[in-house]
């Protein structure tokens, strides 16, 4: 019994012409999200107790300092007008390309946003890469082993690396493998006063990439093993053993594809850190990135720097979805828009 | 074991202060010379790398007037030269000027630079970079605050209204020479110079900017010109400064090749002296001191700092100075330094470089004196809130045994932690927002001299909100008095003032804490950040 032949054609219109109107209209309706974000970030700063000013002067030189003084050095910073008039200024002035610069620092938002990004691009790809390649395959031996002692081992871990805060973690690699064993350096990003090698920049990163890493891999792995659990009690990978497939080639070609399917959705929430950086693991092991000045923005109520933050942050995220929405279509033929 | 012995009090680091000033005025004219040391061997090459880091932010500006952190003063002391510095006993000692004359009447200065002074670049330091950097400064108009001692120059008031181009305080009459005047008597003007606000800019390349400037200019942020020891190479955001050893440097050969500035969070400064990547620590967190201890490749450095812990009452609020000397009593000082921080902390009865005079109440612990004083009073039972600044170290575990002390006597206390910038706005600003506010730091024990600052009559920015004609009128007169004895006693009628008055309750002076590798000789000063004018006399053991 099966349904009569349509009497005509569905006509399908290309989908790459889908495809394009639809991320034509994403970009568009970006534009207004992207202001939603900054403008709400923006106001929480202002809104946040505290003033710049003050956490930027010794308090004993402020206590020198005359009202006067003190409205001259805000005056001088841009920092007495209105919130609402510095923010349209700000704008203003981003549409020109000028960021301004940061009253903490004294330095151009883009030379202080260009000397982290690097940094931070470089820990957090590791850190991702590391993710991955430990998260992937543990969660899909996982699944496979369900109910091993194997799987109960992995899922202990798991938990473990998802319970343990990051500093706590860092604090033990630097007390063992920088302090006790002395295998690797504490904290910065090259040796000092030597210019970077690639030797050198992986050796004060091993360690931050691996607190970061492993708290990557814990959630992923969790995902896979919970998708491939599903994927594996399909017909479809029976019909695959029924043809004699070996059970190597029925999980990597035919279960993994689609049960790691949900990891795109997990790499494209983690794909804004890339660039925004992870704030508490930089802090420990003094990573000069995109997080450690994201806290020293926020301490010292910096507002273009605070700004800078959110605007490469607030894009990333808007990308990063865009984009993962995208590769679905191509990686999951069920998936259409229009 | 403590390294420093105890005796070291306030008294005595009053005394030699004293013994300084002193020395210098026999005969009404005085005279000073450079101290002993800062003299390296002729001939010595500077090797090795000295790195070094001390607790506390560091802002990325090297112009001086424009901010600044201890970290900058740190780095200041050995890039930068001021006409005078302090030695690690805090007496003076001549810095670019090699001696050094004041009146009989403590109004002019008169300084006979070093001949040898070059800046970086080979420039001579000559007497117009020491006009030049004053004026430039007093034209400082967001920085008018900083400038509070050189406004006392003859003629400061009208240079800086812009009328006129004309500074007569201060003249340089040969290229050696600099004469600074005042308009009041100030012997102790001598000792403000060593502030960060007085390092000597370099006309030569300066000259043609103005302050505003100052903000963005390479100078400030990624160029600076020095005549220090060390000289500026290059300065990597959030990791370190590098600085080399600057050879022609006029008081001597620097003894190590580089140094490294580091600014590293308070969980790796002692992984990193353990782990053999830092070689100095400034400024350690007290609890971990014990850790410094143990182990047998590092040093721990106590002595008494020159600042202060203090509970600043809100003396709009409680206004009433019974429940203000009820709360001093009420709080087990003694048990909590000894307790908490080892007994590493001088209790103190008033500002620290006050709080030996004689005749001066202890309030040691007593709650019952306390209850007294408060039924006195006719307290009210309301609850008190108190504010505090999270990132003092020792302060969480501090609050919460005050918070039990007080409620023992019948004060409600509520504990409400902030970040700094919070802290201030709600200290300054927001005044009917807390009734005690936790205060910690500042330079106070070098002199009673810095109290002034603190007590300045303004109802809206003096401490705790308290003004008192007499005792203003007193720091006055101190101020402006060049004999010891004289200042001491005017000094000690303004310590029993704020004794019985309590606008702030002196809780104690905490010792800093410093650690360094055994093979590195080195001392810490009394106010950590100047340490860096001690660096000729550092070296590494072989």
């Amino acid at each position: 019994m099966g349904s009569p032949p349509s009497p005509t054609p569905v006509v399908c219109t290309a989908p790459e012409e889908d495809v394009l109107q639809y991320i034509i209209r994403r970009l568009l309706i970006s534009i207004p999200v992207f202001f939603g974000i900054t403008a709400i970030a923006f106001a929480a700063l202002a809104a946040a107790p505290g003033d710049p000013i003050y956490a930027m002067v010794d308090p004993q030189a402020l206590q020198q300092m005359t009202p006067e003084s003190i409205e001259n050095l805000r005056r001088e910073f841009g920092l007495d007008q209105p919130a609402p008039i510095r923010y349209v200024k700000w704008v203003r002035e981003l549409a020109s390309g000028n960021l301004g610069y940061s009253i903490s620092s004294r330095r151009s938002i883009e030379e202080e946003l260009g000397s982290r990004l690097g940094p931070t691009l470089q820990l957090m790809g590791a850190a991702l890469a590391i993710g991955l390649v430990v998260g992937i395959p543990l969660g899909m031996v996982a699944a496979t082993r369900q109910y091993s002692k194997l799987d109960y081992a992995l899922t202990v871990w798991s938990f473990g690396m998802i319970a343990v805060p990051p500093f706590f973690f860092g604090l033990i690699l630097i007390y063992v493998l920088g302090v006790h064993f002395q295998v690797l350096p504490t904290g910065g990003r090259s040796t000092l006063g030597e210019d970077p090698t690639l030797v050198d920049t992986v050796k004060h990163m091993i360690m931050p990439a691996t607190v970061l890493g492993l708290g990557f891999a814990a959630p992923i792995m969790r995902y896979v093993r919970s998708s491939m659990l599903e994927v594996l009690r399909q017909d479809y990978l029976t019909t695959a053993r029924a043809k004699g497939l070996a059970e190597t080639k029925v999980l990597v070609r035919h279960a993994a594809r689609n049960g790691i399917l949900p990891v795109v959705t997990v790499i494209g929430l983690h794909l804004p850190e890339l660039v925004a950086g992870a704030v508490i693991t930089e802090q420990v092991f003094q990573w000069p990135g995109m997080g450690q000045m994201a806290v020293k923005a926020a301490t010292s109520r910096d507002p273009s720097l605070m700004q800078g933050v959110v605007l490469v942050v607030g894009v990333a995220v808007l990308v990063s979805n865009l984009v993962v929405d995208i590769v679905y279509t191509i990686i999951d033929p069920r998936i259409r828009y229009g | 074991m403590l390294n420093q012995p105890l005796s070291l009090t306030r008294r005595r680091m009053l005394q030699v202060a004293a013994g300084a000033s002193a020395a210098g005025t026999i005969g009404g004219v005085s005279f000073w010379t450079p101290s002993a040391g800062a003299q390296a061997t002729p001939g010595a090459v500077p090797e090795g790398t000295l790195r070094l880091s001390m607790l506390g932010d560091f802002i990325p500006s090297f112009y001086p007037l424009g901010t600044w952190t201890g970290n900058q003063f740190l780095l200041y002391t050995m890039f930068y030269s001021s006409l005078v510095e302090l030695d690690v006993n805090l007496e003076i000692r001549g810095d670019l000027a090699d001696t050094w004359e004041i009146s009989e009447d403590a109004k002019t200065f008169t300084f006979k630079l070093n001949p040898n002074a070059t800046w970086h670049d080979g420039q001579p330091v000559t007497s117009a970079d020491v006009a030049f950097s004053f004026k430039y400064y007093l034209r400082d108009t967001a920085s008018v605050g900083f400038t509070t001692r050189l406004q006392a120059l003859v003629g400061a008031a009208d240079f800086m209204a812009g009328t006129t181009e004309e500074l007569p305080g201060i003249e340089t009459p040969d290229p050696q020479t600099v004469i600074l005047t005042l308009t009041q008597p100030n012997a102790f003007f001598i000792k403000a110079l060593r502030e960060p606000f007085h390092f000597i800019l370099p006309e030569h390349v300066l000259g043609g900017t103005t302050p505003d400037q100052m903000q963005t200019h390479p100078f400030a942020t990624s160029a600076p010109l020095g005549s220090g020891p060390y000289k500026f190479v290059q300065m990597l955001p959030d990791q370190y400064v590098e600085l080399d050893a600057h050879t022609e440097y006029f008081r001597g050969t620097p003894t190590f090749a580089k140094v490294f500035q580091k600014f590293l969070p308070a969980e790796l400064v002692l992984a990193q002296l353990e782990s053999g990547e830092l070689d100095l620590g400034l400024r350690l967190n007290p609890l971990d001191y014990v850790r410094l201890e143990e182990n047998e490749n590092l040093d721990a450095i106590t002595r008494p700092g020159v600042g202060v812990v203090e509970l600043i009452i809100n003396n709009r609020v409680i206004t009433d100075k019974r429940i203000r000397q009820a709360v001093w009593y009420a709080i087990d000082r003694q048990g909590i330094v000894d307790g908490i921080f080892e007994g590493r902390g001088v209790l103190l009865k008033a500002p620290p470089a006050m709080s030996d005079y004689e005749g001066l109440n202890d309030y040691a612990y007593n709650p019952d004196q306390a209850r007294t004083l408060l039924q006195e009073a006719g307290w009210d039972g309301r609850t008190v809130r108190l504010i505090y600044d999270t990132v003092w170290a020792g302060v969480g575990d501090v609050v919460p045994i005050f918070q039990q002390q007080l409620s023992d006597v019948g004060i409600d206390v509520q504990l409400e932690p902030l970040d700094t910038a919070t802290w201030t706005d709600r200290y300054r600003n927001q005044p009917d927002t807390w009734e005690i506010a936790w205060g910690q730091g500042g330079t106070e024990g070098l002199d009673p001299d810095v109290s002034t600052i603190y007590y300045n009559g303004n109802p809206d920015t003096a401490i705790g909100f308290y003004t008192n004609p007499d005792l203003e009128a007193l720091l006055t007169q101190g101020r402006a008095l060049g004999d010891q004895e004289a200042r001491d006693e005017i000094y000690m009628q303004a310590a029993k003032i704020i004794n019985d008055e309590v606008p702030v309750i002196y809780l104690w002076t905490p010792f800093d804490i410093h650690g360094k590798i055994k093979a590195l000789n080195a001392e810490a000063y009394p106010y950590a950040p100047e340490s860096g004018n001690g660096i000729l006399n550092w070296s590494f053991t072989s």
